[in-house]
């Protein structure tokens, strides 16, 4: 009976969105992985000059983004909810809410890369400032594209209601929202929190 | 509104940002006593914990098929484990 109640039966498992879709997220998570690998090797070699470099990033604008990605993740998670719920109103809402959210993390980005740039602080300072750029502005390509993708989604739910994109499409555009606000996860403690000893 | 705010998503949400606060104290923190080579194995540690409850609660995992929610494990322990490798083996 417990089991029963913990655990769901086979047939009432369903994986969220299309199986494309998880190939697609997961292999680019793999690619990141090897990249956080990479970053974390090249420190090991110069550990100084890393934490040194480290220093001059502004760990509010680090925190402040991994809020805003995560209260997105959140607004992401509850469309798709409303969206088995039929509720087409609230799923466009918090769609919405999850665009917002992105874009506030593009402006921050901005800001955060202007102040970089206005200190004469580019990819070519050093290695540590080539990976920053690097790995973040990949991520940033994975928000603007994130954003085009729930937006698309957004357009469709709109046009065409819900049953037009169906579950299915929301979930797509969500699960590839997750994945930006995964691999910010991982990489703030990286670029920001581990000068540590 | 109220069904969505009053979830399970709610309470992960929550999680999810205190231990986002937390180590974002730790690394504010002039205090050379809280900076190890061990909290930054810790730190990424949490963070990957941090992953994990965003793949299962947020990305649905949970519910999936076996198969899904087995390949998120293997990249979530796998990265993990390579990564805190990488990291340790300067130590």
């Amino acid at each position: 009976m417990l089991a029963q109640a913990t655990f769901l039966k086979q047939e009432q498992r369903r994986n969220p969105g299309e199986l494309g879709v998880w190939v697609f997220v997961l292999a680019d998570m793999f690619v990141f992985t090897m990249l956080f690998c990479l970053f974390l090797h090249y420190r090991n070699e110069d550990v100084f000059s890393f934490n040194e470099s480290m220093k001059k990033l502004n760990l509010h604008y680090g925190m402040i983004n991994t809020v805003i990605l995560l209260f997105s993740s959140w607004f992401a998670a509850n469309a798709a909810m409303a969206m088995h719920k039929s509720s087409l109103r609230a799923c466009k809402r918090f769609m919405l809410l999850t665009m917002l959210c992105g874009l506030s993390f593009l402006v921050l980005k901005g800001f955060e890369y202007s102040e970089k740039l206005s200190y004469g602080i580019t990819p070519y300072s050093n290695e540590f400032f080539m990976f920053y750029y690097v790995l973040t502005g990949i991520h940033l390509l994975h928000v603007i594209i994130g954003i085009f993708v729930v937006g698309f989604a957004w357009i469709r739910l709109k046009v065409v209601g819900g049953e037009g994109i169906g579950s299915v499409g929301i979930e797509n555009a969500v699960t590839y929202w997750h994945m930006v606000d995964l691999l910010w996860i991982i990489l703030f403690p990286l670029l920001y929190l581990l000068p540590l000893s | 509104m109220k069904n969505y705010i009053y979830s399970k998503n709610t309470v992960v949400l929550l999680f999810l940002v205190i231990l986002t606060l937390l180590s974002w104290y730790v690394g504010l923190s002039g205090d050379e006593s809280l900076k190890s080579d061990a909290d930054s194995v810790v730190m990424i540690f949490l963070s990957f914990l941090k992953t994990g409850l965003v793949i299962l609660f947020f990305m649905e995992v949970k519910s999936s098929k076996p198969e899904l929610l087995g390949m998120c494990g293997v990249w979530m322990v796998g990265s993990c484990v390579l990564t805190s490798s990488v990291l340790l083996s300067y130590i």
